[in-house]
């Protein structure tokens, strides 16, 4: 029996590593979060019950040691300042800003902790609403417009570039 | 609201994206779609950022595991001989298996293919065939060019001099990747062989890689990895000619 629960944790590895990254957009700052939630989960591990969700476990887990860091590091948040990189030439700032439009992940980094997480769960771990909800502890309708939010601001960040990107083309 | 209701919360549009909403709320929603473009669109922009979040993120899944994430505290449930002669026995199997991650045959795709190799693959594959678009930014605008890069790889960043060897600067540009940007400088010899020098900022499990031969979809490559800077020089040139450029971009980054 616990074999099994030894594997089904560790076949969680690299799910719960793939969100961490995507969630801190650095990869040390993730592997820490992983092994922090991974060495509370192992100390746990006797404490968890058979036939219950090891996935949500530890992304529940992940979520609280996140939701700590995230106070800490909100000061400091790690964004490229668009007028220190406006100083090259004009006659390719189109294409930069093209090229903008495919970084996701800058984007990402632009939204709020508590939103990113939502759409995270939802849009890359696949997750049921009513499970996020039991992850993060919000009622569903918490999470539904946090990711309405998130979702929204991605999309304003992308068709902004895209407005400026038709302002050139009209030049 | 009920079933029969044609107006539809955010919710729900919400649902329909994640592949969530439910018949007959789901029929209805696609007939609705099909009449309100706009409405269509925005929902496809959030099933794009759902794809484009696998596009990115999913290559961590193919990642080996740390060792420091696996389970440590076992103590107890073994007998200490026991343990000593599963130490010793997982130690024979981890020289083996060093020994075949090593040797050729096993030598699977690393993080140097997936953040290295097949960016700048690409990366020449794309843009040495462009007649006038191979760079963003003119050699003759060079010192812009540099302090540009240099901010967004957040790096001290400049394009080695190898007219000696025959090779121009045409310029470079900035390309989108994992975590931070990379850079890409194009060269071109008189009878216009181009060759590209892509360069990474990245935390490589490698401080230093010496010159690794590739050859993939047709390009030829020398790469290596100088502390947190991976180089990759691709082109469609002789081996050792492409091998004697490397050294010469090698030398002129370390002096």
């Amino acid at each position: 029996m616990r074999t099994h629960q030894y594997r089904e944790l560790t076949e969680c590895i690299p799910v719960i590593r793939r969100y961490a990254r995507a969630l801190t957009n650095d990869m040390h700052r993730a592997d820490d979060l992983v092994q922090d939630c991974l060495e509370r989960a192992w100390s746990r591990l006797h404490q968890f019950q058979q036939g219950s969700n090891m996935r949500a476990w530890l992304f529940t887990i992940m979520h609280n040691i996140y939701a700590n860091q995230a106070r800490r590091y909100n000061k400091t948040p790690q964004l490229v300042d668009i007028d220190t990189i406006a100083d090259f030439p004009c006659s390719n700032s189109r294409q930069e800003l093209n090229l903008e439009l495919y970084d996701l992940e800058y984007a990402l980094q632009q939204l709020p902790h508590e939103q990113r997480e939502v759409l995270l769960l939802v849009g890359l771990e696949g997750m049921r609403y009513q499970e996020v909800s039991d992850i993060i502890g919000i009622p569903v309708g918490t999470v539904m417009s946090r990711l309405y939010r998130a979702r929204e601001k991605l999309r304003n960040i992308m068709e902004g570039d895209n407005s400026i990107k038709v302002q050139g083309i009209n030049d | 609201m009920n079933s029969q209701d044609k107006s539809f919360s955010e919710s729900e549009f919400q649902a329909y994206v994640d592949g969530q909403l439910l018949e007959p709320r789901l029929s209805q929603m696609e007939a609705f779609l099909a009449n309100n473009p706009q409405e269509a669109a925005r929902l496809d922009s959030y099933s794009q950022q759902n794809s484009t979040l696998h596009a990115f993120y999913d290559d961590v899944l193919q990642e080996p595991i740390p060792e420091r994430f696996l389970m440590k505290n076992k103590k107890d449930k073994f007998p200490i001989f026991a343990r000593s002669a599963a130490a010793v026995f997982f130690m024979a199997m981890g020289g083996l298996l060093s020994f075949f991650l090593q040797s050729e045959y096993f030598h699977k795709p690393s993080v140097f293919t997936s953040q290295l190799i097949q960016p700048a693959v690409n990366a020449y594959k794309v843009y040495a065939p462009e007649v006038l678009h191979a760079v963003e930014v003119k050699a003759d605008q060079q010192q812009h060019l540099f302090k540009w890069l240099s901010k967004r790889l957040e790096t001290d960043i400049k394009a080695p001099d190898l007219e000696g060897s025959g090779y121009s600067l045409i310029g470079g540009r900035l390309l989108p990747s994992r975590y931070k940007p990379s850079a890409l400088f194009m060269y071109e010899n008189k009878k216009a062989n181009r060759v590209s020098l892509y360069i990474r900022h990245h935390q490589w499990d490698q401080e230093s890689v010496l010159f690794k031969y590739v050859r993939k979809d047709d390009v030829s490559m020398f790469y290596w990895i100088d502390g947190e800077i991976g180089y990759a020089l691709s082109g469609d040139i002789d081996k050792a000619e492409l091998l004697s450029l490397s050294h010469v971009i090698h030398e002129s980054l370390t002096r």
